[in-house]
């Protein structure tokens, strides 16, 4: 089906939603942990078709919310590029993780995106899948290090892929527990 | 020649030369690259298979992007520039930062070309060409089982946003056959997992599973080396480049005695041996 004729025939919301766009992934993820602590009912999700220019991110938010929620944005200096509002139901992140032992290692699969550490030391022994370019360098950043002294890979990365790679360290870091 | 396009964790740059391998450094006119995952993994399993042939050597655009865009801005706009300078008969698009507005210039400049060459996709490359919806003109895609649920996945613009999460091992067929239907799919699709197949225009022609070692899957960049493998046999001509690729990985696996701390860098040294062992196997 062309994506024009999904905008008329897909999953449709009952009630339109708005959707904040911004220039990078990384201001995404800043912003919408923002107004998640501030209890706005936010979710990230794909941008519209006809807005995206590769592989980017967006937030959407309650209309009914609207006012408040910019003004907690411009209060915190992060006005969106750009606002838009949809009644197409747009695919939001993967959130599933799933776990695999072996030979004394733990790996944690978020979609493509692969971590495994040493389960009794917790060092990062490897990383793999992902095809942003800032994965290698992310990577290479986070390899050899302990779980729980290593970066958070959004702050080295600012890819999709980063982000799943975040999705996969957090469920491991949980999984793990403190050392 | 063999064209390989892609970016690499370096200052912001281009890069274009021929590569010369040693002690784990890929070096292309002067930046030295640690065959880490990624292209420089993908370039130096492919430049390990056209030595051990006595191919020629291939040649390297790539962009030194950290992660801003700029470098993949830069390799793009050389290849709009100067691809038919460089005698491609096999090309390979691979880690970048995609952007819609690439997609349609570079394969308008490939199908321009007085003799088209072959296109490998794989990370970035394989997502740009599905977002552009330019994946039926592409030869061959080498997607592992969750990036082909993103194929498979007629909407979701990067794997982040697959909607059907559940386990993608057991789905293979059907998935391949979603990828096809919505025009998702390259002529030859290579699956990678713990049992590799491969298809061509939604028939299965191949699968590899031995030897069976789960540790690879923990390897970063053991998918990168298949597609740079893939570049170099299909330029040999070879009758089934994929299968070969996919089990010169695994032997390369075996010779390094792989675990899941292993480094890509070990598979790429290795290679040289897993052929010799492959080719006195099948003599």
């Amino acid at each position: 089906m062309p994506a024009w004729l999904h905008r008329f025939l897909g999953p449709r919301y009952k009630e339109p939603k708005g959707i904040l766009l911004y220039d990078t992934v990384q201001e995404v993820i800043l912003v919408h942990k923002m107004l998640s602590e501030q209890r706005f009912a936010v979710r990230l999700v794909a941008p519209p078709p006809e807005f995206r220019v590769g592989c980017d991110l967006a937030i959407e938010f309650e209309l009914l919310e609207q006012e408040a929620l910019e003004t907690a944005l411009a209060q915190s200096g992060s006005r969106p590029v750009r606002t838009v509002s949809t009644k197409q139901m747009l695919p939001g992140i993967l959130s599933e993780v799933a776990f695999v032992q072996i030979d004394g290692v733990l790996m944690s699969k978020a979609g493509n995106m692969k971590i495994t550490v040493n389960s009794k030391d917790h060092t990062i022994v490897n990383i793999s899948g992902g095809g942003c370019p800032d994965i290698p360098y992310v990577a290479m950043r986070l390899q050899g290090r302990r779980l729980e002294e290593a970066p958070n890979p959004v702050d080295l990365g600012n890819s999709l892929c980063s982000f799943m790679l975040q999705i996969s360290f957090e469920a491991l870091k949980a999984r793990v527990g403190p050392r | 020649m063999i064209v390989l396009i892609g970016t690499v964790p370096y200052e912001t740059g281009l890069y274009i030369g021929t590569p010369e391998l040693s002690g784990g450094y890929l070096a292309v006119a002067g930046a030295r690259l640690p065959v880490g995952r990624g292209t420089a993994a993908m370039a130096a399993a492919c430049a390990q298979v056209c030595s051990f042939y006595g191919l020629p050597s291939p040649l390297c655009i790539l962009g030194g992007d950290v992660a801003d865009g700029k470098g993949t801005a830069m390799m793009f706009a050389e290849v709009e520039d100067g691809l038919e300078g460089y005698d491609a008969s096999v090309i390979v698009l691979h880690y970048l930062f995609p952007k819609l507005a690439y997609a349609a210039p570079f394969m308008d400049k490939l199908s321009r070309l007085p003799l088209k060459p072959q296109l490998i996709a794989d990370a970035g490359g394989m997502y740009l060409m599905k977002a552009a919806k330019k994946s039926r003109l592409v030869d061959v895609f080498t997607p592992d089982v969750a990036e082909l649920a993103f194929l498979a996945d007629e909407f979701a613009p990067h794997p982040l946003y697959v909607r059907d999460v559940s386990p993608a091992a057991t789905r293979v067929e059907s998935m391949v056959a979603e990828a096809y239907r919505h025009n998702n799919a390259a002529q030859t699709l290579v699956v990678k997992g713990p049992v590799d197949y491969v298809y061509r225009d939604t028939t299965r022609v191949g699968m590899c599973d031995r030897p069976n070692i789960p540790a690879m899957e923990a390897v970063g960049g053991t998918g990168d080396t298949i597609t740079g493998m893939i570049a170099a046999l299909r330029f040999r001509r070879e009758d089934s480049p994929e299968l070969k690729a996919l089990l010169l990985n695994r032997l390369a696996g075996e010779v390094v005695g792989c675990t899941p701390a292993t480094q890509i860098n070990e598979f790429v040294d290795a290679l040289p041996t897993a052929i010799d062992r492959y080719e006195k196997r099948t003599s």
